[in-house]
């Protein structure tokens, strides 16, 4: 895997903050195109109290520098792959961010499902939270759909399904959780529901219904 | 609106009916010259004994000039090694203080050798003492010359080739380390010590090694300051065994055009060519057009020595010559030191590696425009050291005053 300039040091450690507000940061990843999966949960600290959670919405891989353009690069059978191992200057002029949407914090022991006093820090170090953690957030309580649902400039619909089935896969708690995230969704959606079942049907294992 | 753009429109369209014509004449007049070409073709002895009994910079044919090479198969491995610089003159109306500043783009990339790591890097300096600022004359100190607009130039120059010779050591000084691990016994760097040693290095420069530094009298302090200093360059790159080469895209080199004229007298009332015609045939055309002609893609033209009065009483065994290589689209000249020149094997390693990057970049060496994007000073970079600078200055407890026109300029007064 190509490095996006930055050695591995601890584990779940996946990018840093390069750009920071109340309600979204973005991170450049650690690796070339090694960002956390679309719906997944992410953590920063904005000081030594408080840690900011996130959702990530979008990824993106382009170049370094604002002016510089990917012009197409393969010829005969040198393809994929192959036109990484032959221009290996590229892993060095190309970068993969992420960004996230706030969805919460914590400060000492309470976690908050709403906007943080304080944004994430720039230049501070975003990691994949750990089943855990996603564990506790969720058992908190679910207001954080109403960020993901109303965000501007993300495919809301798609992010909020991205991060239910995220959610059934790392706590663990699958049907479960489905079932209580489907509950908590019928209040929010509760005048659209075509637009409720759209989501739900996203999270269905493959000869389920809605 | 500072341009006149109702007056310039017309002008231009005039311009393009000129260029139009001028095109159409040159061509007319390179056909003129290639019975002159057909005639020398193989006189190219005649033609480089002539060329040592002229005074201007002309370029000694080493073989036929006709001579088409080729190039061999592009090495799969290989290291290429690039800088480039950009820099910042004195501002003498900013009233930041006089000081310059040299960027240099550094870089190293391995191809086909993923254990290796690829290197892109900034060298910044700043010139702002005395020393930096002036240039002294050694043997009159009254005679100072600013560091600034040509001479900055020629010290960039200096500054990227002596990058590049740091480049190229510690590349040395790599398969040195290799070579030790390998000796060790230890299998794996046994694998790592063959792979470099096997992969071949190349230096790369954009331009001309042939950089000029403007003075009235020849042989005067700054030629000496600053053509024995890229001399010694070439020279570390030599002891490295590092082949060198300068880059110059869309060649527009004279030469050639130059050592034509010698023959002829540049007398083209008597000349058969121009055939009493009242300008010679060979006005306003280059190298590139003479010789680029016959080129296919890829192919390079044969070796001439570059014989410049001015450069080689410094440049000794690292005398200039050149190749014109056909990248596609444009006639590219390729310059080289003398003990690059002299090693076959070399020369046709510096033509296969110019080739794959020129295909790996779309016609401009890959390694080169690396060494470009890094050496670029944006005006946003200019801001910001500007910020640091009068941020320092006021620190220090120094006003820094732009003078009366640049305020002028900058806030606009009606």
């Amino acid at each position: 895997m190509s490095h996006n300039g930055i050695a591995h040091v601890e584990p779940g450690l996946t990018g840093e903050v390069v750009e920071a507000s109340t309600s979204e940061f973005l991170a450049q990843a650690l690796e070339l195109d090694a960002a956390p999966p679309f719906g997944a949960f992410v953590e920063v600290a904005a000081d030594d109290a408080l840690t900011v959670y996130g959702v990530v919405a979008h990824v993106q891989t382009a170049g370094i520098d604002p002016g510089s353009r990917a012009i197409m690069r393969g010829h005969g059978d040198v393809r994929d792959e192959r036109i990484y191992q032959e221009n290996p200057d590229l892993p060095l002029v190309l970068r993969t961010t992420f960004r996230a949407l706030v969805v919460g914090f914590t400060e000492g022991q309470e976690i908050h499902q709403f906007l943080p006093p304080r944004p994430a820090r720039l230049h501070y170090s975003v990691f994949t939270c750990p089943p855990l953690t996603v564990r506790r957030f969720t058992r908190e309580g679910l207001e954080f759909f109403q960020a993901l649902l109303t965000a501007s400039e993300v495919p809301n619909d798609e992010l909020l399904a991205a991060n239910l089935r995220y959610i059934a896969a790392e706590t663990g708690e699958g049907q479960a959780f489905l079932e209580r995230a489907g509950r908590e969704l019928a209040q929010l959606l509760r005048a659209d529901y075509a637009r409720l079942t759209a989501i739900l049907r996203r999270c269905l294992a493959p000869g389920e219904t809605v | 609106m500072p341009l006149d753009l109702l007056d310039l429109s017309t002008q231009v369209r005039q311009m393009g009916e000129q260029l139009a014509r001028r095109r159409a004449d040159e061509q007319h007049r390179l056909e003129l010259l290639d019975a002159m070409l057909a005639d020398y073709r193989d006189r190219w002895e005649e033609l480089a004994d002539l060329a040592e009994t002229v005074t201007e910079r002309v370029a000694v044919p080493t073989g036929p000039l006709d001579e088409r090479v080729p190039p061999d198969v592009r090495p799969p491995r290989y290291t290429a090694l690039a800088t480039d610089g950009a820099e910042i003159d004195p501002d003498r109306h900013g009233g930041s203080g006089e000081f310059y500043l040299i960027n240099v783009g550094r870089v190293r990339i391995p191809y086909g050798q993923p254990e290796r790591d690829v290197e892109l890097r900034s060298v910044s300096s700043l010139g702002y003492t005395d020393e930096d600022l002036f240039i002294v004359d050694p043997r009159d100190p009254r005679r100072q010359v600013p560091m600034r607009d040509r001479h900055l130039d020629a010290l960039r120059t200096v500054e990227e080739l002596r990058a590049l010779a740091d480049l190229a050591e510690s590349e040395v000084g790599a398969r040195n380390i290799r070579a030790e691990d390998a000796s060790s016994g230890q299998e794996v760097s046994v694998r790592k010590a063959t792979a470099a040693q096997s992969a071949p290095a190349i230096a790369l420069v954009d331009g001309t090694l042939l950089f000029s530094v403007l003075e009235e009298r020849p042989r005067d302090f700054l030629r000496t300051r600053f053509y024995t200093d890229f001399v010694h360059q070439l020279e570390r790159l030599r002891r490295a065994h590092v082949p060198v080469a300068a880059y110059a895209s869309r060649s527009r080199g004279i030469d050639l055009i130059h050592l034509f004229r010698a023959v002829c007298g540049s007398t083209p009332l008597v000349c058969e060519v121009c055939s009493g015609a009242h300008a010679c045939a060979m006005r306003g055309l280059n190298d590139a057009q003479l010789l680029g002609r016959w080129l296919d893609r890829w192919d390079r033209t044969g070796l001439f020595r570059v014989r410049s009065n001015v450069h080689d009483p410094y440049y000794g065994g690292h005398r200039v010559y050149f190749f014109l290589v056909n990248t596609g689209d444009e006639i590219a000249r390729v310059e080289i030191p003398e003990w690059v020149a002299r090693d076959q094997a070399s020369v046709a390693l510096v033509h296969a590696i110019l080739v794959d990057q020129c295909a790996k970049g779309f016609g401009y060496p890959a390694v080169l425009a690396r060494a470009d994007d890094r050496a670029v000073i944006s005006l946003g970079d200019r801001d910001v050291l500007d910020t640091l600078v009068q941020q320092e200055l006021a620190r220090q407890g120094v006003v820094a005053r732009p003078s009366a026109k640049l305020s002028r300029k900058q806030v606009r007064t009606v």
